[in-house]
């Protein structure tokens, strides 16, 4: 039993449990994918280039941003599911991929602002970089396993009447 | 048979869109695609379109603006509107409601659902 399986994923706040539903409800409907709590992996001595997005929005008293970091495998197989195809094709460009990155992440984004609150809101459209895989935990990252391969969400509110900022 | 045109800022929606068009037995002649609100007004001044589905949140044009413009031109008074987009709080529902939109599908959605919306709208669609 390796060292991350023995710690338990951190008890999370109501914007950490909102938004883990948010990549259940997305993952499940949209890309046949399983998402299970998890842990941050073990600090690594190198860290690889994952798919980096963020998504700003605004519900017109509620500002912040959503970012995603996943796996480019992962990203890989959700393109599959997402899109229909077969393995024996061709593999997709890296603008589709970033596209599908993107799109998964304006889903989760979304889905998590209409569980916090009912208020009609502004998304950015995303952006997908290449970054390195993040390290650790903290107060408002998330970390979960999508169909086994482990990614991390970050949420900022940066102004907000309450609603959000405590999760209620 | 009908024009259909998909809108979304997203290539993957789209594409999934029309996959899921074509799975079903809906008589389509053509599928038009716009990633923008103003680039489907474009479309729809050059097109007979039936069926509208369009995404909310865009860049350039959003997809609550397309509808007010569509609402406001009784030359597109008989094509029916869905939106499909990440945004399903009620007030932007209530929105829809008061522009004539025949379906609201909240992002995320199973391919049953989409294609059960796609069945409904396009028969109150047909020309």
């Amino acid at each position: 039993m390796s060292s991350s399986t023995l710690r338990t994923p951190p008890v999370l706040d109501a914007n950490g449990a909102a938004i883990r539903d948010a990549v259940s409800a997305v993952a499940g409907q949209s890309f046949f994918a399983m998402v299970e709590d998890a842990v941050h992996p073990a600090a690594a001595a190198s860290r690889p280039l994952w798919l980096f997005s963020v998504v700003r929005f605004d519900n017109g008293d509620t500002t912040g941003s959503l970012v995603c970091w996943l796996p480019p495998g992962l990203a890989h197989a959700l393109f599959d599911s997402f899109s229909g195809r077969d393995p024996s094709e061709p593999p997709p460009a890296a603008h589709l991929i970033n596209d599908l990155v993107g799109e998964f992440l304006n889903m989760v984004c979304g889905d998590w602002l209409c569980r916090s609150r009912g208020r009609a809101f502004q998304l950015s459209p995303p952006i997908v970089v290449r970054a390195p895989q993040p390290e650790g935990a903290g107060r408002q990252r998330l970390w979960v396993k999508v169909n086994d391969h482990p990614i991390a969400f970050e949420w900022e509110i940066t102004s907000a009447s309450g609603v959000l900022q405590d999760g209620r | 048979m009908m024009r259909i045109l998909i809108v979304d800022d997203s290539s993957m929606m789209r594409a999934m869109i029309k996959r899921v068009v074509k799975l079903t037995d809906v008589a389509v002649d053509e599928i038009l695609e716009a990633g923008d609100g103003a680039e489907a007004l474009k479309l729809l001044e050059s097109n007979d379109v039936q069926l509208l589905l369009t995404d909310i949140n865009m860049p350039v044009m959003n997809g609550a603006d397309l509808l007010r413009r569509v609402a406001g031109n009784d030359r597109w008074r008989g094509l029916t509107r869905v939106i499909i987009s990440t945004d399903g709080s009620t007030e932007r529902r209530e929105e829809a409601a008061d522009l004539s939109v025949r379906c609201y599908l909240k992002k995320p959605f199973s391919r049953e659902v989409l294609r059960d919306v796609l069945i409904h709208a396009a028969h109150a669609a047909r020309p």
